[in-house]
């Protein structure tokens, strides 16, 4: 057995001297795919990133060696020789890893160039096609920008570009949060079944793709790595009742005719909602079927075509800072990339604090205080000094719900906030976020892909070809 | 502070200190004749003579001053222009106003430098404030353009639409959400602006632009004296040294300090 992989005795502290990673002992082998899963902030990134030879800002390597084909990723000819050729990442927060000016297609032809240079250029356009369809990513999604792909198209073309290298070792962290089910196993099969069996090390909270790819699991806590129990199936689904929109009840917000173009086509195509006071809404749909959109719409961050939208009747304007110009209403959005939503020069505090104080200069308050905020969501107050990078991916997501609900909106749109989160974390925010709405009567739009965060909603609604039904 | 960047700000700091101290360490008179012309280096004027026989190293003193201050205050002005005009045009939602102020910029700047320069002095013969007010009026298109765009990136974030979504107050979000991303970039251009500021300070000198004909300045003295730099090179050369030197050692300070600084993997090794 070749270990392409060997951790030994890893140690990473903070420069306070808290201790992220504890003694993590780590193998890998050529062909095996390893899941790595534990709660939210447990260490998890910080192992996968030691394996690139990267530690976030203020974190130090306290013991321990890496060594990746038997060269240390920690110095700086080691990882010159890995990046790219040895090792492939693909990181969580999708969006924030693929460059915005370039065509997905120019970016796949630059990755296979850096792994088969000189080569044909049939070849090479061979050779991203069988990238992209063992990514599931549509052909003709790779004509587009990034800006212009849904969270889960982002994904799977970051996918596809490390799949292009033919890396011998690659680090999935969250690969599938954004995906919907079908393709989420598609994705997950493409995977575990590469020609040049790489060391897959996939970190993820997702128990389902875990226990169908990885061939062994490692539970992270407290910053030390253990054996995790044979995975059980994941809990029987409880399929929430779906029902249709009923525009006779009174409705708090309700939309018609909302119309979305992108060039020719029709995003969102004559959609009407309509969600009651203090009602949970979830929607579904495939990946790419205008769920952001939809959200986006609403929060009034991407105004469409054409489309009526009313809070208690009354008519509200699509663009958000003119609603907030003329004090209208807040509709916060808490979207799929929370590395982006979170501005990276300020502390949790601070970020909390202006969404208190906005809430206040509007004569509203979300009724709770600032530690019962932190202690719905899971956070510490130690995170309260914390900027963005030195947070986990989860730790993030929480960060920008407890904002969007400290601000008091008057409807809160959530694009899978809980994706990257385990399974308990998940379970005590969407607690939070069902509390919060029954004291409050803030509406609440779910889009999920997921059964289980589907079933905490009064009704799902599935969104297809432009429309809900 | 790293040793290195200590070592970078030497230069600047020795031009600086030889500039704006100079004419109080100066030895005698900057326009009184003390021998012939382009006289070799002697221990008591160990620059030699200029063209008018005046005492070299003096006038060296004596010539900086007026050119760094001049620099300096349309580096600010410059840059006080470029902030509020730059960051007004790239968050105000009056779109129409900010584009108008643009465009009005661009005007601005399509004017060529020098023309604008000698007309104001020509206007206002001999007055070095009117030189520093007309550097700074050439430069601060520049100055809005780089801000703008700075800032109309960073309108464009995620973080910055949420808080103008939730309604907060205009400077608010200018001093949370745009001024610490914009930090670097409006410094470095200001670093720069300063350099092009003391090379049009040192060429209206040079074209005998601002105080009179006996006055020194560090960019008249290498016109004067180019004639004699067969002679004596020093009164040219010194004084050229001193602007490339305050140039170049800016600019690579200003970069350190607008680039963000990362924890080098090296360090980590050591810390290991």
């Amino acid at each position: 057995m070749s270990g392409l992989v060997d951790v030994r005795g890893l140690s990473v502290a903070t420069q306070h001297g808290a201790v992220i990673l504890d003694g993590v002992d780590l193998e890998l082998a050529d062909g095996t795919v390893t899941g790595l899963v534990g709660p939210s902030g447990a260490g998890k990134t910080t192992l996968a990133h030691a394996l690139l030879g990267h530690l976030g800002p203020g974190l130090r390597r306290t013991a321990g060696t890496v060594r990746v084909a038997g060269l240390d990723p920690f110095t700086l000819d080691g990882r010159r020789a890995l990046r790219g050729r040895v090792t492939g990442y693909v990181p969580q927060d999708p969006a924030s890893a693929l460059n915005p000016r370039h065509r997905v297609l120019t970016q796949l032809d630059a990755a296979d160039r850096i792994a088969h240079p000189g080569a044909d250029r049939r070849d090479r356009a061979r050779r991203v096609a069988e990238a992209a369809r063992a990514a599931s990513l549509d052909e003709h999604l790779l004509r587009r920008h990034p800006g212009r792909l849904s969270g889960g198209q982002a994904q799977r073309a970051l996918l596809a570009r490390t799949l292009l290298t033919e890396p011998r070792l690659i680090v999935l962290d969250e690969p599938t949060s954004g995906l919907d089910p079908a393709t989420a196993h598609a994705v997950g099969s493409a995977f575990a079944d590469l020609p040049w069996r790489p060391a897959v090390l996939l970190v993820s909270h997702d128990l389902s793709v875990i226990t169908r790819m990885a061939d062994r699991t490692f539970t992270v806590a407290a910053g030390r790595i253990a054996p995790a129990p044979k995975a059980t199936a994941p809990p029987a689904v409880v399929r929430a009742p779906v029902c249709r929109p009923d525009h006779g009840q009174a409705s708090m917000l309700s939309v018609t005719g909302l119309t979305v173009r992108r060039g020719e086509a029709r995003i969102l195509d004559d959609l009407s909602l309509a969600i009651a006071q203090g009602e949970m809404v979830a929607v579904r749909g495939d990946s790419g079927s205008g769920k952001t959109t939809l959200a986006r719409a609403l929060a009034g961050l991407a105004p469409p075509a054409a489309g009526q939208l009313r809070l208690h009747g009354r008519p509200v304007g699509w663009d958000a800072s003119a609603r907030a110009r003329t004090g209208g209403p807040f509709l916060a959005y808490v979207g799929q990339d929370a590395r982006a939503a979170l501005n990276p020069h300020e502390p949790v505090h601070r970020t909390l604090g202006r969404a208190r104080a906005s809430a206040a200069r509007n004569g509203r308050s979300c009724g709770w205080g600032p530690e019962e905020v932190l202690d719905r969501f899971g956070l510490d107050p130690a995170h309260l000094e914390r900027r963005p990078d030195q947070l986990s991916g989860g730790q993030r997501h929480r960060v920008a719900l407890a904002r969007a609900i400290t601000a008091a909106p008057a409807v809160l749109l959530c694009d899978e906030s809980t994706a990257s989160l385990d399974p308990a974390t998940e379970e005590r925010v969407l607690e939070a976020l069902d509390r919060y709405r029954r004291e409050r009567g803030t509406p609440v739009l779910l889009i999920t892909h997921r059964d289980r965060v589907a079933s905490r909603a009064d009704r799902a609604l599935t969104l297809s070809e432009g429309t809900l039904r | 502070m790293t040793r290195r960047t200590v070592v970078l700000a030497l230069p600047v700091v020795a031009v600086l200190t030889i500039a704006l101290a100079g004419p109080w360490l100066a030895p005698g008179g900057a326009t009184t004749p003390v021998g012939s012309s382009f006289e070799a280096p002697t221990d008591s004027y160990p620059m030699g003579t200029d063209v008018l026989g005046r005492d070299a190293l003096a006038r060296l003193l004596v010539g900086g001053r007026v050119l760094v201050l001049q620099a300096l205050a349309a580096t600010l002005l410059g840059s006080a222009v470029g902030l509020g005009a730059g960051v007004w045009a790239g968050i105000t939602h009056r779109r129409r106003l900010g584009l108008a102020l643009m465009r009005s910029v661009d005007a601005l700047a399509a004017l060529p430098a020098l023309l604008l320069l000698l007309l104001l002095a020509t206007g206002a013969p001999g007055d070095d404030v009117v030189v520093a007010v007309g550097i700074a009026i050439v430069s601060a298109p520049f100055s809005v353009r780089v801000v703008h765009a700075g800032t109309a990136r960073l309108v464009g974030t995620e973080y910055a639409r949420h808080a103008a979504a939730r309604g907060e107050p205009l400077l608010a979000r200018v001093r949370r959400d745009i001024a610490p991303g914009l930090a670097p970039v409006a410094l470095a251009e200001a670093g720069i602006r300063f350099v092009a500021a003391t090379q049009l300070a040192a060429t209206a000198g040079f074209l005998g632009l601002g105080a009179g004909a006996p006055t020194a300045n560090w960019g008249r003295m290498v016109r004067e004296n180019s004639v004699g730099v067969t002679m004596n090179a020093l009164p040219v050369v010194v004084p050229a040294i001193l602007l490339v030197a305050l140039a170049v050692s800016l600019t690579v300070l200003v970069d350190r300090a607008s680039v963000p600084t990362r924890l080098a993997p090296e360090r980590i090794d050591r810390a290991a």
